[in-house]
């Protein structure tokens, strides 16, 4: 078991400058491997805390990463430009103006895929004897068809193509009673208090999944809906951008948009979702702290029988004049080099889960399909590398395990080197 | 070798070590207590869902016509006499309530909004969460009244408050629109502005009268008991032939899939936790039988049997695993107790909704789950003590008498 002590130190070739450092943790590493099976059993407890709070954090990120890019990509952009109070108060008359120019503005950034303008309204939608209520939104085919999945989300008819169509979602079609063709009435206030009302035949059908959408959604054409409200040709409610990466979203909400407009960043247009990661997060947290602690108690428990198996040798250390001090040093060089080689075992095995998951991503089960559409998740979760959690995790182990090494150094101050050394084995 | 030998043998060898068994101990009571401690936050999250789904207008058991839920609407009715009572029998039923819930439009002199428009006798509501909710100016006085009560969500869309008039466009029982103005009697705030945009209250026998019927499109059953369920639901269908009776996990999947989840959840924290405690009861259970390969060599060789030897070293690993069960459950009670307030998690208040939370989350700690928790500690404290049980069996009495 002792055989690395019997090789001298001094035969490793160390940098001389520092070579009262290098010993010690040469000695720490060799007294490491003094019982291999205890050792690996205390680095796979470490590695495992690292697995748990890197990969579950990784997993999330990937999780929230598509959840943020569907609903992007479905309707809401990752940036919208609006009227400075229509996100609190969606009053119809809190408009942007000049829709053109700005238009004309985003199109030029680099970090922009595409754009979207959009003018919404709630409205009476009837047909024949039936009234329901619904959000009327007049949309730009052509700006739509480039990025948005809503175009996707048909499943009967087609999507808006010019004017006189109307698309509505699945639940309110089926409420009015109307399928392709039908002609559907909708009355609303217009600018200034007026009556707004268009009358339209319904081109195609969309299911989105989410009720509330599927039960109150209704798009036609960016013109129609400026005739039928009385808006002005460049007037509209929201600029939705679509950004190649989310990770520019707030550089391009940040940058200086026009007077009278501001860009909105989707953690301010959903900040549920922000919310949901964040309880999540903390729920997770609370957790590691938990494994933490449970680790650093076998942490502790190791050392304490390091030392015990150890009583002689360290008490002969102590008779030849080696300080208390010294003696904890090296206890806390091993048990850095144990924490080491612990959290590279956990991020190696991480790193290699993750790899295989960023490739075939993590099939969701069939049952938990539905709820899937409901938060806007992806069939299949791929994972987001997460840098935090690794810092987090890695920082941690190395207080935790060096925390752990000071009740059994505590011990070895207070041993005497008499009754050490005549310790039996 | 009796078994009560074996048992003062791995008592004794454990209080040999104190100072690491008390380690070791620690260790799985904080495995154990913050296992039952989760546990019980989602338990509260699982009874916070459930109450919730039930709360919002859903009881655990509906009554609907055939059709109703795909094509709501006054057309869609049926009549429940005016002496029927839910024949079950008082301890188990909490309350019913029979309603007309129908779309309609709602308007302000600013706004124009699609809600739910639900005729409901104010004294049978203490079934849902509008009988206990916050309101400004009056609840609703019974089901004659002609007065709407509103929320608050939907007051604010609406730019209006309490004593306005608002007009309400829905369709009557022949078919055709009916439009009247209302006055709002008062503002409830539920917990959730979805409750509070989506339904607009009136009372019955008003509501009625203005569609030109008699007829509810509902009746809501609240159980005291969720198992109670089945027993009612025939029931109902007896009484009510031709109609639908549905529970609340088919009226509301996306709650009863997330309550599955829940099930599902707390074996996975127990895995986890439990995973990260393995090692080290493992790595102590093999230092104690490696610390006295001579002694058992001893025993070997006086003659105690291999099985004897496993036997030893899976009681010692049992012992400790069920003083540390038994104080970890201790604690996760204690902490439990101390948290009984609830866990208050307004300050992420839109994600808690989303997820269909309250705000305050109180722990609910239920025997099952701790008895639970214990067995699968003690099982596992066996499966750990396998393989150092069969390091000790391995050992040869003469070699191990040598060294």
């Amino acid at each position: 078991m002792d055989e690395a002590l019997n090789r001298p130190v001094a035969s490793l070739r160390l940098n001389p400058k520092f070579g009262a450092v290098n010993v010690l943790l040469a000695l720490g590493w060799r007294n490491l491997w003094r019982n291999p099976r205890r050792t690996w059993l205390t680095a796979s407890g470490i590695a495992f805390s690292v697995w748990m709070l890197v990969f579950s954090w990784s997993m999330n990120n990937g999780t929230f990463g598509a959840m943020i890019d569907t609903a992007a990509r479905q309707f809401l952009g990752h940036v919208q430009i609006q009227h400075p109070e229509y996100l609190d108060d969606p009053a119809f008359d809190h408009l942007i103006n000049d829709v053109s120019g700005l238009v004309e503005d985003a199109s030029n950034l680099p970090e922009v895929e595409g754009v979207a303008v959009r003018a919404q309204s709630t409205a009476l939608l009837s047909a024949g004897e039936r009234s329901f209520g619904g959000l009327v939104i007049g949309v730009d085919p052509q700006q739509e068809a480039v990025w948005s999945t809503m175009p996707s989300r048909i499943v009967e008819g087609r999507y808006l193509q010019g004017a006189g169509d109307l698309v509505l979602g699945v639940r309110l079609a089926r409420n009015l009673g109307v399928g392709i063709g039908d002609e559907v009435v909708m009355l609303g206030t217009a600018l200034k208090g007026g009556v707004a009302a268009a009358a339209l035949a319904v081109v195609g059908i969309l299911e989105t999944g989410q009720a509330e959408m599927d039960r109150t959604l209704a798009q036609m054409t960016l013109d129609d809906f400026r005739a039928g409200w009385q808006l002005g040709a460049d007037q509209a409610h929201a600029l939705v951008l679509l950004l190649h990466r989310n990770k520019d979203t707030a550089a391009v909400a940040g940058r200086p948009w026009a007077d009278g407009v501001i860009a909105r960043p989707w953690t301010e247009l959903m900040p549920e979702m922000v919310q949901m990661v964040e309880l999540k997060r903390s729920g997770q947290g609370l957790f590691f702290v938990l494994i933490a602690v449970i680790v650093v108690f076998s942490v502790i428990n190791t050392f304490m029988m390091i030392i015990f198996e150890r009583t002689r040798e360290l008490g002969m250390l102590r008779a030849l004049g080696m300080r208390g001090g010294q003696l904890q040093t090296h206890l806390h060089i091993e048990a850095f080099w144990l924490c080491i080689l612990g959290t590279s075992l956990g991020l190696a095995l991480t790193g290699i889960l993750l790899a295989l998951l960023s490739v075939n991503g993590l099939p969701l089960p069939e049952s938990t399909r539905e709820l899937m559409m409901i938060y806007q998740m992806p069939e299949r979760l791929y994972p987001e590398y997460s840098w935090g959690a690794t810092w987090v995790a890695v920082v941690s182990m190395l207080i935790g395990t060096q925390l752990a090494v000071l009740l059994p150094a505590w011990r070895v101050r207070r041993m005497l080197p008499v009754e050490a050394l005549r310790k039996e084995d | 070798m009796s078994f009560a030998l074996l048992m003062r043998l791995s008592l004794r060898n454990i209080l040999r070590h104190r100072r690491r068994n008390a380690m070791l101990l620690a260790a799985i009571v904080v495995a154990v207590g913050g296992v039952t401690f989760m546990n019980s936050f989602i338990r509260g999250f699982q009874q916070d869902l459930r109450d919730s789904a039930v709360n919002n207008l859903t009881g655990h058991i509906k009554v609907f016509a055939p059709g109703y839920r795909d094509d709501p609407g006054i057309e869609r009715s049926f009549y429940v006499a005016g002496d029927w009572r839910p024949d079950v029998s008082s301890g188990l039923l909490e309350g019913w309530a029979a309603r007309i819930r129908i779309p309609a439009v709602i308007m302000s002199e600013r706004e124009t909004r699609g809600v739910q428009l639900v005729g409901v006798d104010p004294s049978q509501e203490g079934i849902s969460f509008l009988g206990d909710a916050f309101y400004e100016g009056e609840t609703l006085a019974d089901e004659n009244d002609k007065r709407i009560f509103v929320g608050q969500a939907l007051v604010d869309q609406l730019d209006t408050k309490v004593g306005r008039r608002l007009v309400i466009i829905t369709q009557g029982a022949d078919g055709r629109n009916r439009e009247a103005g209302f006055r709002i009697a008062g503002v409830y705030d539920a917990e959730g502005t979805g409750l509070e945009k989506a339904f607009v209250f009136t009372g019955r026998a008003a509501l009625q009268k203005m569609l030109d019927t008699r007829e509810v499109t509902e009746v809501s059953i609240r159980l005291t008991n969720d198992g109670a369920g089945s027993s009612v639901r025939s029931m109902l269908l007896s009484y009510f032939s031709g109609l639908e009776v549905m529970g609340w996990r088919e009226l509301e999947p996306q709650i009863a899939a997330m309550f599955v989840f829940a099930d599902t959840a707390i074996f996975i924290w127990f895995a986890i936790m439990m995973g990260a405690l393995v090692f080290g009861l493992v790595n102590s259970l093999i230092t104690a039988v490696m610390e006295r390969v001579k002694e058992f060599g001893m025993l070997r060789a006086v003659g105690m049997r291999p099985g004897s030897v496993i036997v030893q070293v899976v009681i010692e690993s049992s012992l400790l695993m069920m003083s540390g069960v038994a104080l970890g459950l201790v604690v996760g009670w204690l902490l439990c107790q101390w948290m009984s307030e609830g866990l208050d998690l307004s300050q992420w208040a839109s994600g808690v909704e989303m997820v269909g939370m309250r705000s305050v989350v109180v722990p609910r700690l239920y025997g099952a789950d701790m008895m639970l928790v214990a067995g699968l500690s003690l099982v596992l404290g066996i499966v750990a003590s396998l393989y150092p049980a069969w390091r000790a069996v391995k050992i040869k009495p003469l070699e191990a008498m040598r060294r």
